[in-house]
């Protein structure tokens, strides 16, 4: 039964969905340390919110973690994005609902509200990437990673996922990668009951924890709340409500235990249809402000506004996605003067075993170029 | 009136002045002191002007194209002249930096436009190509289905 089971899913897994498995550099080049990007890619079907639980109730493996010490503090250019907020975290194809109350889709939750505009920014990388995917018919996937870089350190790192995809939710869910020099980045994802979940996400390295967040949300069927604690330095409520159909609004509480001063709080809106999405994040900290647009079915472009109160930086972000069943291309062009664009594709068709992706970035006031290459094989 | 006025400067001009004087003389050189003829008992000392005015000015090399050129601007006044050296040395600064700014202008967007469209074109193009291709791989076979429905020749049997 189950081996009948896993023949029928057996496309699932295709190589495009492990695409994601290439580590990601941040977009933005002066920044110091990378987030730990995965990959973004949008859902087939036009999923407005673009992310959180409901479209993909189980953790594909394709989710993967750069080696690099941030935490959900980061939150973007200006500070003043919601805590929590990463990209790309969509698996393709999924249908059934995955057992979450009906808020998991209406306002879904309050740190993927900018995803609609989020997802759209390529994610450039730098140097090459060579990756191998094996999966064992247990829902064990194992793989291994070979990075050069020039900007970052390079080496070898190992993957190990687990997925259940016999329950229809896909949980527990867990993602570890780990390096020879000791250093381990692992995610764990469980459902203590049907309307929560609860994330831990750590990163190890020279045997000290370099960040440890736990991320506890509760799905009720108008509104969620997440408690998110990251790094004994603060804890983040939130809380998003639909109010109608189209309009989300929500607030953010961020408690910080040593510089109190450094608390905030913020409030949150959306208003989405089909076509459009606007966000916007106004607090103590700064002002976001996203607009996404659907033009076509497979043609999607962005705007951004990120402004920072207290580092008195703002920054505007254009993008767009065209995205097709066997590439999808992302650029952005910034007011800092960055310009980047990525484009990723299967080579041999959609059920193809092998995925390429290039990255490009290029820093118009420092007159800098980052070029980036991986290739992803999937063996299962 | 008039005629008499003329009749005086005509009856005060000799017109031996000519046989005395050059094309050289200015009213800055007057023309005793270019032509003094040396008289007996005198020697050339440098208590003695005229004659070291006499060196001077022989020596003195013609005045070269420029500097009489330059020599004319005295005619306009100094605001003229201070206008029209900023008028062109701005017009030229300002040509220069419209060139840079243009460069650079242009790299930008050459270089932006092709990072953000070059992908996309090509993997458009690509696309259409194989569709055109695919296309032309059912013409093709239509085609040759449809020549295919005429009478065959059946072939002989082999020989043994």
């Amino acid at each position: 039964m189950s081996l009948l089971l896993y023949k029928k899913k057996l496309d699932l897994p295709s190589l495009y969905n492990l695409l994601r498995f290439v580590s990601f550099e941040k977009i933005y080049a002066k920044s110091k340390p990378c987030s730990p990007t995965n990959s973004p890619r949008k859902d087939p079907t036009p999923d407005r919110y673009a992310g959180g639980d409901a479209s993909s109730p189980r953790k594909c493996e394709c989710t993967v973690r750069d080696n690099s010490k941030t935490t959900t503090g980061d939150r973007g250019k200006t500070g003043a994005g919601v805590t929590g907020s990463r990209t790309g975290r969509v698996c393709p194809g999924h249908k059934d609902p995955g057992g979450l109350p009906a808020g998991a889709s209406n306002p879904g939750l309050l740190r993927h509200i900018h995803n609609a505009a989020r997802y759209r920014l390529p994610q450039c990388f730098e140097g090459a990437c060579v990756s191998v995917k094996q999966g064992a018919s247990n829902n064990w996937v194992l793989g291994h990673t070979l990075s050069f870089s020039s900007v970052s350190p390079g080496g070898y790192k190992l993957l190990l996922s687990y997925v259940d995809k016999n329950k229809p939710v896909g949980l527990p869910y867990f993602i570890m990668e780990a390096a020879p020099g000791g250093q381990i980045s692992c995610e764990m994802r469980v459902g203590p009951t049907q309307g929560t979940r609860a994330t831990v996400v750590t990163q190890i390295g020279d045997g000290e924890f370099y960040s440890f967040e736990s991320i506890f949300d509760a799905y009720f069927n108008s509104f969620t709340a997440s408690v998110i604690a990251v790094n004994r330095e603060f804890i983040a409520l939130h809380y998003l409500q639909a109010v109608t159909e189209q309009l989300s609004l929500g607030a953010e509480i961020v408690a910080r235990g040593y510089g109190a001063e450094l608390s905030s709080a913020s409030g949150a809106g959306r208003w989405a249809n089909d076509d459009h999405s606007i966000s916007a994040t106004l607090g103590n900290r700064g002002l976001d402000l996203c607009y996404a647009r659907a033009l076509k079915p497979f043609l999607t472009v962005a705007a951004m506004l990120e402004v920072g109160f207290s580092i008195r930086r703002a920054v505007a972000t254009l993008a767009y996605e065209w995205h097709t069943d066997d590439w999808t291309v992302r650029g952005s062009a910034d007011s800092d003067g960055l310009v980047g664009a990525t484009l990723q594709r299967t080579l041999g068709g959609k059920r193809a075993q092998l995925a390429c992706a290039i990255s490009a970035l290029l820093n118009h006031p420092n007159d800098k170029f980052r070029l980036g290459f991986g290739v992803t094989a999937a063996i299962i | 009136m008039l005629m008499e006025l003329a009749d005086e400067n005509e009856q005060s001009d000799s017109g031996m002045e000519s046989l005395t004087a050059s094309k050289d003389d200015t009213p800055e050189r007057r023309p005793e002191d270019t032509f003094i003829t040396p008289t007996l008992g005198t020697s050339p000392t440098a208590s003695n002007p005229p004659f070291l005015s006499l060196k001077e000015y022989d020596d003195e090399p013609d005045e070269s194209l420029s500097e009489r050129l330059w020599g004319l601007t005295e005619m306009f006044p100094e605001c003229v002249r201070n206008g029209t050296h900023t008028v062109t040395t701005k017009t030229w600064s300002g040509v220069k930096n419209l060139y840079q700014l243009s460069r650079s202008l242009v790299w930008i967007v050459a270089s932006s436009s092709v990072i953000l469209f070059a992908p996309v074109i090509f993997e458009v193009e690509r696309a259409q190509v194989e569709e055109m291709q695919k296309s032309q791989q059912k013409q093709v076979l239509l085609g040759t289905n449809a020549s295919m429905t005429g009478p065959m020749p059946s072939l002989p049997p082999m020989p043994r």
